[in-house]
């Protein structure tokens, strides 16, 4: 590296870094691999399921770590083991203990007698600020219900970048916020060339933020520790190419902690053929955080229920008879029937009016949207 | 004359304005703008005559959706009226002193607030409270984004709210927009943002091109010439009173430094520095050594950030160095990247275990 300016050296030296210095590419990898030496000397096992997951397992007791670069939360019940890994990590490292979770990465963790609610309205007003957003409108929905967005709509935008910083606001946004997920989606898919039309959606959902900024995701304190999935698909939603759109959520009791809204890689000739992938897309994350629940010493013994609305989809993953309109699905989609088999998941039948997963896949009209944000769990906190 | 032009004439009951209903609309818009323009920028209200003014000139040459998207000037003389003469209300002015006022060796210019236009001519109406002079003149130096009642007139009365006004004396004049732009927003209560926004037509591409600091010469009335702007790279205090200076002197060592040079030049920034590097010495994090051939060189950089307290104290002057990792190459430079970034599921699940497990 060149020498920094303010330190004396001769012409032609340059300073050969013995450590990772703040900016470089190396920089993150080399405090992960510093700060796993440190942790394993402890006695933590980085969890094979989350990199950044760092477990200690005694008989009696199991201390969790959760590693975001430089922020970290730790729980467990050995309050003691706790103690002494803090101190630990304070003689290592120069960090501050910030007590009891309030703030992390700026979702604020508020505690109410039901549960925690976690919210993020202070990083929705700095969205809205840095959109030069000035009025106070507000809309009740998103999207309009039936609208269709192609890239080829309105006239380029002369300076993209404001909607691409808005637009990956948004996504981080998406963290507490599932009931924008949907239209995030939508909007993130015209980021490389943006025009008007698709900048006034993007004012839309700014709207509809505006409205619901105290909107928090509750975590009930009272619930069970039952996993169960939804898992839909709009078939060929897609107005330019006519692919399928995957949308699933998962529920851990009563709380929601992992949803997905995506557009399918692959045309699908039929609903029944769309479902079908978006029940593989499910079962991925259903196989997954069963895994990171065992590493958190939660196991089931029976297997998880993966609603779906579709009974045809449902036949194909019990059924491994080999059909004519199945013939072409890839083998990797069968991962569904493998899972069945082993007990992992169970596919009850759902009716469409009560499929949560449906949030995921399209725009509803004003009541049916509230109805499922409030199925979502999702509470406007008082301002605080 | 009315019944020449084929107009009945009528007259209202007495005490009954809802007869006169258009009228009456009218005088609430232009006295509430006027109200608005007074408040926002803190001028007292003995000069409502010359706000209503500003506010009529205003309205009338402000595009509106009743008249198809024209202005009522542009509807009475058929061509677009000159939006490049337009100043904020109540800012700071310098108004050329006429010969009769200045001597040789006097100052030459007054300080002044500016409150509206001259009728007909192209001028501007400014007055010094000083003196308590009204100067109607073309020979006008603008500093749009300084209300002038908003001086303060000894530094110790400074808040945090005259920095974010004055804070913009960075030569880098693309900080200069957003700053104003968000002066304008701070300034403004609702409902006469879109009053001034609406003024300058398109505040960007009315900014953008210029320096905050402009000598303007208001183009003769019949030329639609574009107005001239002469940016001036260094700022001069001298031309200010000595307060103002001080006042100047203060903010500025609260400002952020964004090179090295400028860095250097404050002892406190110079501080920061020597404790970053014998930090960075402690932890033996660099040999100096020959250049080896072949091998390129990753820059560096010095980046300057002052840490605030919740209240918003200073709590140290921060400098950090940065190498500039963008220049490395994969494969030459380094191999592997990542980042440990836990999963937002994991972090749900967790919380969920957690408050469940309690």
């Amino acid at each position: 590296m060149a020498p920094p300016p303010g330190i004396s050296h001769d012409s032609g030296y340059v300073c050969k870094l013995k450590k990772a210095l703040y900016g470089l590419k190396q920089a993150p990898r080399a405090w992960l691999e510093k700060f796993s030496i440190v942790i394993s000397s402890l006695g933590f096992v980085s969890s094979s399921h989350d990199s950044a997951l760092f477990i200690k397992c005694t008989d009696a007791s199991r201390i969790i770590l959760s590693l975001y670069i430089d922020d970290m939360i730790i729980t467990g019940d050995d309050i003691d083991g706790i103690s002494v890994l803090k101190t630990e990590l304070a003689k290592r490292f120069e960090m501050n203990d910030l007590g009891y979770l309030r703030y992390f990465l700026g979702i604020k963790v508020a505690y109410s007698p039901r549960g925690y609610l976690l919210s993020q309205s202070k990083y929705v007003a700095d969205i809205l600020e840095r959109a030069r957003l000035t009025d106070n409108k507000t809309v009740n929905t998103p999207i309009k219900i039936n609208a269709r967005y192609f890239s080829s709509d309105g006239l380029p935008l002369i300076d993209p970048t404001l909607y691409c910083t808005i637009v990956g606001s948004l996504v981080y946004l998406t963290i507490t916020r599932p009931d924008i997920a949907y239209v995030v989606h939508v909007v993130s898919q015209f980021v490389a060339s943006p025009t008007t039309v698709h900048w006034a959606f993007v004012l839309r959902i700014l709207r509809y933020l505006q409205g619901t900024i105290f909107q928090s995701l509750l975590f009930s304190s009272t619930s069970s520790l039952e996993l169960r999935a939804y898992s839909d698909a709009d078939h060929s939603s897609d107005p330019t190419n006519c692919k399928s759109v995957t949308g699933f959520c998962i529920f851990l009791g009563d709380s929601f902690i992992s949803w997905k809204s995506k557009k399918q890689s692959i045309v699908s000739q039929s609903s029944t053929e769309a479902e079908y992938r978006a029940m593989a897309s499910t079962t991925k994350e259903i196989v997954w955080l069963r895994w990171l629940l065992a590493d958190m010493g939660i196991s089931f013994s029976h297997p998880t229920p993966m609603y779906c609305d579709n009974q045809s989809s449902i036949q194909i993953a019990h059924n491994s008879v080999f059909h004519e309109r199945t013939m072409h699905i890839e083998i990797d989609y069968h991962l569904t029937r493998h899972h069945l088999k082993h007990g992992t998941i169970a596919l009850p039948f759902v009716p469409s009016s009560l499929q949560i997963a449906d949030f995921f896949t399209k725009a509803h009209s004003i009541s049916r949207f509230c109805f499922l944000v409030g199925k979502l769990l999702m509470l406007v906190a008082a301002a605080s | 004359m009315l019944a020449l032009n084929e107009t009945i004439h009528q007259i209202s009951c007495t005490d009954t304005l809802e007869q006169n209903g258009v009228a009456k609309r009218k005088h609430k818009h232009i006295v509430e703008t006027a109200r608005s323009l007074l408040s926002s920028v803190f001028v007292p209200s003995e000069f409502w005559g010359e706000a209503i003014f500003t506010t009529i000139s205003l309205t009338n040459t402000i595009p509106s959706s009743h008249s198809s998207g024209l202005s009522l000037f542009e509807k009475l003389y058929g061509y677009i009226p000159d939006y490049s003469s337009f100043r904020v209300f109540g800012c700071t002015c310098f108004v050329l002193r006429p010969h009769v006022e200045r001597s040789n060796l006097s100052s030459r210019s007054a300080i002044c607030v500016f409150l509206g236009y001259g009728e007909g001519k192209k001028r501007y109406r400014c007055f010094d409270p000083i003196t308590q002079k009204l100067y109607v003149s073309r020979h006008v130096v603008f500093l749009e984004h300084i209300p002038f009642f908003s001086i303060p007139s000894t530094t110790h009365s400074l808040t945090k709210y005259d920095l974010i006004c004055i804070d913009h004396f960075s030569e880098d004049s693309s900080n200069d927009t957003s700053f104003y732009v968000r002066s304008i927003c701070t300034h403004n209560s609702a409902g006469t943002g879109t009053l001034l926004s609406s003024t300058l037509k398109d505040p960007f591409s009315f900014i953008a091109p210029q320096a905050s600091f402009e000598i303007v010469d208001p183009p003769p009335r019949q030329s639609i010439r574009i107005h001239k702007s002469t940016k001036l790279p260094d700022f001069a205090y001298s031309c200010y009173s000595s307060s103002f200076t001080s006042f100047l002197a203060s903010i500025h060592c609260i400002f952020e430094p964004s090179s090295y040079k400028e860095a250097i030049l404050d002892p406190l920034w110079q501080q920061a520095m020597d404790e970053e590097l014998s930090a960075l010495h402690k932890t033996y994090t660099w040999d100096l050594v020959p250049l080896p051939p072949g091998t390129s060189v990753v820059g560096c950089r010095w980046v300057y950030k002052i840490k605030t307290n919740s209240d918003g104290s200073i709590e140290r002057y921060k400098a950090k160095l940065v190498a500039k990792g963008y220049s490395q190459q994969h494969g030459m430079d380094y191999k592997e990247t990542f980042a440990p970034v836990a999963k937002m599921a994991t972090i749900r699940t967790l919380i969920i275990v957690a408050l469940i497990c309690q």
